[in-house]
């Protein structure tokens, strides 16, 4: 036979790691069939994993020219987003990546819920998965201090106020998190290493056990979970197809495509820097990112102690829908429409909230009226002498174009 | 000795080494105070600040080792307030064309003596003497 | 024999005596500081006194009426006493007008551009150089002549349009001289307002631009130093200035196209990213046809 390097290589390390179980193992699970019912919306996983791929790798490059400190920090920024070649790029697209990650994110858990993925043998994955959604919702809140501009010093001043109503423990829970009895110096080194390495480490380990769970119970089916799930030559027969090499060339083109979309967004509308953290102002209009609005919203209706416990309960609530909510035996949507519905009811509201959070303190103009939302959401109607005015000013996020 | 106890004594060391970590941990991390400067002098960003730069109906902002202070000029008296507004914590301002103390997070509204007029606050600004000086402003508890 | 407690009192004596010396030089300066603050008050603008405060008016109320129009007014930061003299608070005639206070009335047409030239101290050096300084000759100008006395408003390019005309015929070389300066500047400020919109409508898209920012904002400053010296009334006076802002502009405008020219190649870069996508679902889909 000719020599082949690959073959070569293989077999050097064959004598010293027997890779050739491992392979097998591999290849017999990766090849198991996918269930004829598994269309595109099943492919936001494998983006989801590819898309914090992405995040990682942009974010070590940020890391080398990122400094940490209170009095570094902004100018570091300042330094990636105009000097450091392709720096406003990678910037860009790890700030983007973070909004479409948290989108396809929640966009994932409503498939897995339509599809009653979580129900039993798959309860672990589901918790593993709940826990990701929290990983990546505090990669959100760390990440947000960091460049340490007005909007990211404020922010997180208001979103670290509120655990400390909660009696007893609250305002030391509070000062562990920010390092102090204020946001400062301090609060950042914590915020920073918890954001680049605590939670990759967590997130990696938790990647890594969800997709081993996934690995081995396969995709879920659409029978109910009394009835023995159909083995692998009767899903060939219903029309199903290996996962290797048919699925993952699916989700490859989804993820080529997400990828696209957001090179797009981070070529087009790079993120702005604003103004640099003083402790000593606070401007006008100051709102946590986008994910965060129903919470912040929530806030205003609710005493302060009531609305901090909120968020976590929700988290936890999400772990026990298969164990609290969700008890029955069916998988099919069709045959879950209660609790979908209540559920999406749920969504609405969260989404209702995040609206409300969105609008509160800005004048928006509808349909040729002009109406002045207040703190609480409510709006009012602008008398047409008065439209010439100033409108209550908001600074939501960071966002792209919009000058600070 | 019995297979028990050495079981028992290598779980305890095994757990106590442990605790060393998580102690030395905790101390490290253990929050100390921040923020607040050491003396009774108004500081700003760049230093002291003067009640000479303060022009009548002026409000600043400054540190002190009693937390953020705000400092309005009333023709020749300086009224202090506590400058973190007791909602959620940001930093309140003089508003001169309304003539009332404001907070840009939520709307709050207080008078001169740190009473809420208008919410989501529901506890008035803690009042403080403060009073210029050679160096710049000094502020202390009132009454005292 | 001296006991532990004499020795105790003698030092507190002596920190008692102490602490009274600083008290009363911490005192003497809290006074000084307070006085200090009294008379830079108005100088910081700070908001109006009321006129009907002011005894002056109660007589002279037309130039009252006028004045409280004015920016001086209505930045608080001149009252009558600051040109005429005077005490406009006294409520007798003889304390008001004692030649105390620095009373001194209506100013001499000699005295006109000292008195403005206290604080506009730009515009009366160039006046003094300029073809109108002469206040011997009745037909010259003086500052109040093109600004008014009492109704004193911010100085704009119209006060030019305006003025010249009054006592020059309108084609004559003064007229025309006037018109070319004030047509230079007016280029400039409209060179600058054009580059100014630009800049906002581009950096909405381009971070990067927020660094140009203080260099339009200089060029701004650059462009209110040729002010005073418009009072010379001479062209090549200006110039300078005038092309000074003109390359600070020049140097923005660089990198305003620089940013346009990039924003193209980046439209053009996520052009390519999607034909790249294209390809390469192109080539899995063409794999996936292949295994059925």
């Amino acid at each position: 036979m000719k020599w082949h390097p690959i073959t070569a290589v293989r077999e050097w390390l064959e004598v010293r790691f027997e890779l050739e179980p491992v392979f097998r193992l591999l290849r017999e699970n990766l090849t198991k069939p996918v269930p004829p019912h598994v269309n595109w919306l099943f492919t936001l996983g494998s983006v989801l994993a590819a898309l914090l791929a992405v995040q990682l790798f942009t974010g070590v490059l940020l890391m080398i020219s990122y400094k940490p400190s209170g009095q570094e920090a902004f100018q570091s920024v300042q330094h990636i987003t105009y000097d450091v070649p392709l720096g406003w790029l990678i910037r860009s697209a790890h700030n983007w990546g973070s909004h479409v990650i948290v989108v396809l994110a929640l966009l994932h858990l409503a498939r897995v819920v339509v599809y009653g993925g979580y129900k039993k043998p798959r309860e672990l994955t589901w918790g593993v998965g709940v826990a990701l959604l929290a990983v990546i919702l505090g990669f959100g809140f760390t990440g947000y201090l960091l460049p340490w501009d007005q909007v990211a010093y404020w922010g997180t001043v208001v979103a670290t106020e509120a655990p400390a109503s909660i009696p007893v423990v609250g305002p030391l829970t509070r000062e562990f998190m920010i390092g102090g009895t204020e946001v400062a110096d301090p609060t950042l080194g914590r915020f920073y290493v918890v954001h680049v390495i605590l939670l990759p480490l967590a997130l990696l380990s938790l990647v890594g056990l969800h997709l081993l769970l996934i690995r081995y119970h396969g995709i879920s089916p659409l029978s109910g979970t009394d009835q023995p799930e159909p083995g692998s030559e009767e899903i060939l027969r219903r029309g199903g197809r290996p996962f290797l090499p048919h699925h993952v060339l699916k989700d490859s083109a989804a993820i080529y495509v997400a990828i696209g979309a957001l090179m797009s967004l981070a070529l087009l509308a790079p993120p702005h820097l604003g103004e640099m953290a003083d402790p000593l102002v606070t401007p006008l209009g100051i709102k946590p990112e986008w994910y965060f609005l129903p919470a912040y919203q929530l806030l205003k209706y609710v005493p302060e102690v009531v609305g901090v416990q909120v968020p976590p309960l929700v988290l936890v609530l999400l772990l026990l829908l298969p164990f609290l909510f969700d008890r029955s035996p069916h998988r099919h949507p069709r045959r879950r429409l209660r609790v979908l519905g209540a559920l999406g009811a749920a969504a609405a509201v969260i989404g209702l909230l995040g609206l409300l959070g969105h609008l509160s303190d800005t004048r928006q103009t509808l349909l040729g009226k002009t109406y002045d939302f207040d703190v609480l959401g409510r709006p009012h109607l602008v008398e047409a002498a008065e439209v010439g005015g100033d409108p209550p000013q908001a600074e939501e996020g960071r966002g792209a174009g919009g000058s600070p | 000795m019995r297979r028990r106890v050495v079981n028992a004594f290598l779980g305890m060391g095994f757990v106590s080494t442990l605790g060393g970590f998580a102690g030395a941990a905790l101390a490290y991390l253990w929050p100390g105070a921040s923020g607040a400067s050491g003396s009774n002098l108004l500081m700003g960003k760049d230093g002291p600040l003067s009640a000479a730069t303060l022009a009548q109906d002026e409000g600043v902002v400054g540190r002190s080792n009693l937390g953020k202070v705000l400092v309005i000029r009333r023709g020749e008296r300086l009224v202090g307030l506590q400058a973190t507004c007791t909602h959620l914590g940001c930093i309140v301002a003089w508003n001169s064309a309304t003539q009332q103390v404001e907070c840009p997070c939520h709307g709050a509204r207080y008078d001169l003596q740190g009473r809420v007029l208008r919410g989501p606050a529901r506890e008035p600004l803690a009042q403080l003497q403060v009073t210029a000086g050679d160096e710049g402003i000094r502020v202390g508890p009132l009454g005292g | 024999m001296i006991g532990r407690s004499a020795c105790v009192s003698a030092c507190a004596g002596a920190n008692r005596s102490r602490g009274r010396w600083v008290g009363w030089l911490a005192l003497l300066a809290l006074l000084a500081l307070m006085a200090a603050t009294g008379l830079t008050a108005q100088g910081d603008g700070a908001s109006p006194v009321d006129i009907d405060e002011v005894m002056c008016a109660l007589c002279h109320f037309e130039q009252g009426d006028e004045f409280v129009t004015s920016i001086h007014y209505q930045k608080g930061l001149l009252l009558c006493d600051d040109c005429h003299g005077g005490d406009p608070f006294a409520v007798q005639l003889e304390t008001a007008k004692a030649p105390e206070t620095g009373f001194i009335g209506k100013p001499r047409r000699e005295d006109i551009a000292a008195i403005c030239g206290r604080c506009h101290t730009g515009p009366a050096r160039f006046f003094a150089q300029g073809p109108h300084r002469d206040w011997e000759n009745d037909d010259n100008p003086t500052c109040i002549t093109c600004h008014h006395n009492h109704r004193v408003f911010d100085a704009t390019l119209a006060l030019m349009e305006e003025s010249c005309v009054r006592c020059h015929v309108s084609d004559s070389e003064p007229a025309s001289g006037g018109v070319a300066i004030r047509s230079r500047l007016e280029g400039s400020a409209a060179h600058l307002a054009r580059v100014a919109m630009d800049l906002d409508r581009l950096r909405v898209i381009d971070p990067k631009l927020d660094r140009v920012v203080p260099m339009l904002k200089a060029a701004r400053s650059t462009l209110r130093e040729a002010d005073p010296i418009t009072h010379a009334l001479n062209l090549e006076l200006i110039e300078e200035t005038l092309e000074a802002v003109g390359s600070e502009l020049a140097v923005v405008e660089e990198r305003l196209v620089e940013s346009v020219q990039d924003r193209q190649r980046r439209r053009w870069a996520v052009l390519g990213v999607w034909l790249f996508v294209a390809v390469n679902v192109f080539f899995l889909w063409a794999k996936r046809r292949q295994l059925d």
